[in-house]
């Protein structure tokens, strides 16, 4: 009788362990990462001994089911597909990442660029002939700075010093200039601009631009006797014609005018006329001395 | 009474010897041409007058400074050569840089001329890059100065604007005044070493590039003035430095009249300018009348020959563009009395066109009876024919002398492709052209000599 109750208490012992209890298997350091049992591994077909293909073939043959090791590397496609997944994830948050610094440093570029002269407001006299490259120092080999299209505006500053086939040049880019060297042989001049006499001078109805006045409308001085180049220009609207010391001299069609004059060295006077439609409507008689 | 009848007898006397050649008849009348013409030395004035002196400043100017090994600069001391030349031909000497403007030089400033510091350019890139030599400023001053001698020293490389429209004109305008005026223009033209920056070479886009690697290059001297100074300063650059060689050396004067003289004013025809069988033939004498018109005087008959040769030398101003057309003004006149003192009178006959002109390098070929000959004239006659020659248009030796150191705009990109050593000056030919069309316009047909020929066709 003991021992039959002693049976029943082990048997409900048994029941209620078995019953209770939740598989807890322990934790190892060989577990998949965030699983608790080991990484599966995955014995490729090709690779299997004749036994473990015997025993494939009557699990799908005879059970119509995966064998143990068709099952682990059908688990291990999956964990690798799955990491795959994480993977591009991770790309793809390191590429927003990559992007968001380039943004950042182009908007510090543009900070830097907004800080610079612009060169918009500047007459650029030389052309590329052909496409061709701006680079960082007189030579090929250099870093390259910009590509130069054919007929760009370039900036003629100055020849390299070094090499003479070399010069270095402001490549206009948009409102902004970018130098650089560039060969000499792919540089050519524009035509040469005909320079309209400033807007806001042609108050007076004739101007003298060169040589600078002493005394304005009396006086020039010189640096030594002979020949010298007067120019000027007149208010066209104006004066129709100019005329030097008895003698009348060309009104360009930019309104500009020159004549040549020899200073003796006792000084010479010089006496402009300037008529419209035959009337004077100006006259200028000043002195150019020796200094 | 006695006394009036000797007075009358002494002036009747006096009339008949001079008019002796006439009275014989042994020549038709005509009416003698006589050139005035005698050497053509313009206003040999022996005053010194006032030089002015040009020194082209552009930065290319620069490479005729600095040495390139190889190669001989004479820059240097022909710059120094002019300065002398000038002190001694002139009275008083101004001198001038040019470029864009023309401006007066300081006395410190001349002896930099030779020196590469004198053509750096202060001013900014754009306006010190492809700098112009506006030489139409100087011909423009030299108009308003037609008494003095101007000496312009320049690469002389101009611009196609620079020749065509109304930059030309202010070219073509003062050198038609001066040349009208008797001036000329000499263009010394020295091939020298260069060792810098030849730019201003226009693209066929229009726009401008430059040339590095010239090793040599020719620059320029130009001299406007009298004819004697421009040869004075010509004479003593190459007695200085072309005696050996002139490989390096070209030389070309413009002038109104190329013609150097009048070979009767000076009685220069000589028996030798006919052939020397004429002198052994029957009857030769060679005479002057009026110590002006030569006559070969001789008995010839259809096979004698007559070609009158002269050398160009002796009628064209040396370096000058010579003449490229000659006239021939020819009358002949016959009487049937072969010997003078039964000649009555002569008879004007209407031949037409009888002698022909050729010309080569050297020599002046008059070739009588050419195109009228001897044997379809009629025999047992006297012939009187009379021959003034003309120089009728000058010629164009002086482009031809510049064309090797001359380039076209439309050629000077390839010339430049090819990496020359030794580069042209743009359009050289072409302003020579303009030069020698100025001095043809003002050329007036020119009589150069005169003769006759009096001869008896035997049978």
């Amino acid at each position: 009788m003991m021992n039959k109750i002693l049976i029943n208490l082990i048997k409900s012992l048994l029941i209620i362990i078995l019953m209770s209890s939740t598989a807890s298997a322990h934790k190892s350091k060989k577990h998949a990462p965030g699983s608790k049992f080991d990484p599966v591994v995955c014995i490729p077909p090709e690779e299997r001994t004749q036994a473990q293909k015997t025993s494939d073939n009557i699990a799908n043959d005879l059970f119509h089911r995966l064998s143990k090791l068709q099952q682990e590397c059908a688990i291990f496609r999956i964990q690798q597909l799955e990491k795959g997944i994480e993977d591009a994830n991770n790309s793809v948050d390191e590429a927003k990442e990559i992007i968001d610094e380039i943004k950042r440093e182009n908007d510090a570029l543009q900070q830097s660029l907004e800080n610079a002269a612009l060169c918009s407001d500047i007459t650029f006299n030389h052309k590329s002939k052909k496409s061709t490259q701006l680079f960082s120092k007189p030579s090929a080999k250099s870093d390259k700075i910009a590509d130069v299209k054919s007929n760009a505006d370039l900036l003629y500053i100055s020849d390299s010093s070094s090499q003479k086939k070399w010069s270095f040049v402001l490549l206009m880019n948009g409102k902004k200039c970018n130098p650089g060297y560039i060969q000499k042989q792919f540089i050519s001049k524009k035509d040469e601009v005909v320079k309209e006499a400033p807007k806001e001078v042609k108050a007076d109805l004739i101007s003298i631009t060169k040589p600078t006045w002493s005394q304005k409308e009396k006086l020039i001085v010189v640096p030594a006797s002979g020949f010298i180049t007067i120019k000027g220009f007149v208010d066209s609207a104006k004066i129709d014609q100019i005329i030097v010391n008895e003698k009348e001299r060309q009104i360009n069609s930019d309104d500009t005018f020159s004549f040549n004059i020899r200073v003796k060295d006792a000084g010479t006077e010089v006496r402009i006329v300037g008529n419209k439609k035959g009337e004077t409507k100006k006259t200028i008689t000043f002195q150019i001395k020796v200094k | 009474m006695k006394q009036t009848f000797i007075q009358i007898f002494i002036v009747l006397l006096t009339l008949s010897i001079s008019n002796a050649y006439s009275a014989e008849k042994c020549e038709p009348d005509f009416e003698l041409n006589k050139a005035t013409l005698t050497q053509n030395n313009e206003n040999s004035s022996s005053d010194k007058g006032e030089v002015f002196v040009f020194f082209d400043q552009s930065k290319t100017m620069q490479g005729f400074t600095i040495d390139q090994p190889g190669q001989e600069n004479l820059y240097v001391n022909i710059v120094d050569d002019i300065q002398q030349i000038s002190e001694n031909i002139g009275s008083d000497i101004v001198y001038q840089n040019f470029g864009t403007d023309v401006n007066p030089m300081e006395d410190r400033d001349v002896s930099k001329v030779k020196t590469k510091k004198f053509y750096e350019c202060s001013g900014s890139s754009v306006s010190c890059d492809n700098q112009s030599s506006k030489i139409q400023e100087i011909f423009k001053i030299a108009e308003d100065y037609p008494e003095a001698t101007h000496i312009v020293v320049t690469h002389l490389s101009l611009q196609d604007r620079q020749l065509v429209g109304s930059e030309s004109k202010q070219i073509r305008g003062p050198l038609t005044s001066l040349l009208k005026q008797g001036k000329s223009i000499g263009i010394i033209g020295i091939m020298n070493s260069f060792n810098g920056k030849i730019d201003n070479i226009p693209t066929k886009e229009g726009e401008y590039t430059e040339y590095l690697d010239a090793e040599t290059r020719p620059f320029y001297i130009l001299v406007i003035g009298n004819q004697d100074n421009i040869n004075r300063i010509k004479d003593e650059i190459v007695e200085n430095h072309f005696s050996s060689s002139k490989e390096n050396f070209k030389y070309a004067l413009i002038t109104s009249n190329p013609i150097l003289q009048n070979l009767n004013v000076n009685k220069l025809i000589e028996e030798t300018n006919m052939p020397a069988s004429l002198a052994r033939a029957d009857n030769f004498s060679f005479n002057y009348i009026e110590d002006y018109l030569p006559v070969y005087k001789f008995s010839g008959n259809k096979k004698t020959k007559l070609e009158f040769k002269v050398n160009t030398d002796q009628i064209e101003v040396p370096g000058s563009t010579g003449v490229s057309e000659f006239s021939i003004s020819e009358k002949v006149w016959t009487t049937n009395k072969v010997k003078c003192k039964d000649i009555k009178n002569w008879n004007e006959a209407k031949f037409g066109e009888i002698s022909a002109i050729s010309r080569d390098d050297k020599e002046l070929t008059l070739d009588l009876f050419k195109t009228k000959p001897l044997k379809k004239l009629f025999r047992g006659l006297r012939y009187f024919y009379k021959i003034d020659l003309y120089a009728e248009k000058p010629g164009k030796s002086s482009e031809r002398e510049f064309s090797e150191w001359s380039v076209k705009s439309s050629e000077i990109e390839e010339l430049k492709e090819t990496n020359p050593v030794s580069f042209k000056t743009l359009n050289l030919e072409k302003f020579v052209s303009i030069l020698n069309a100025v001095s043809g316009d003002t050329f007036k047909k020119t009589l150069i000599a005169s003769f006759a020929v009096n001869f008896e066709l035997t049978k």
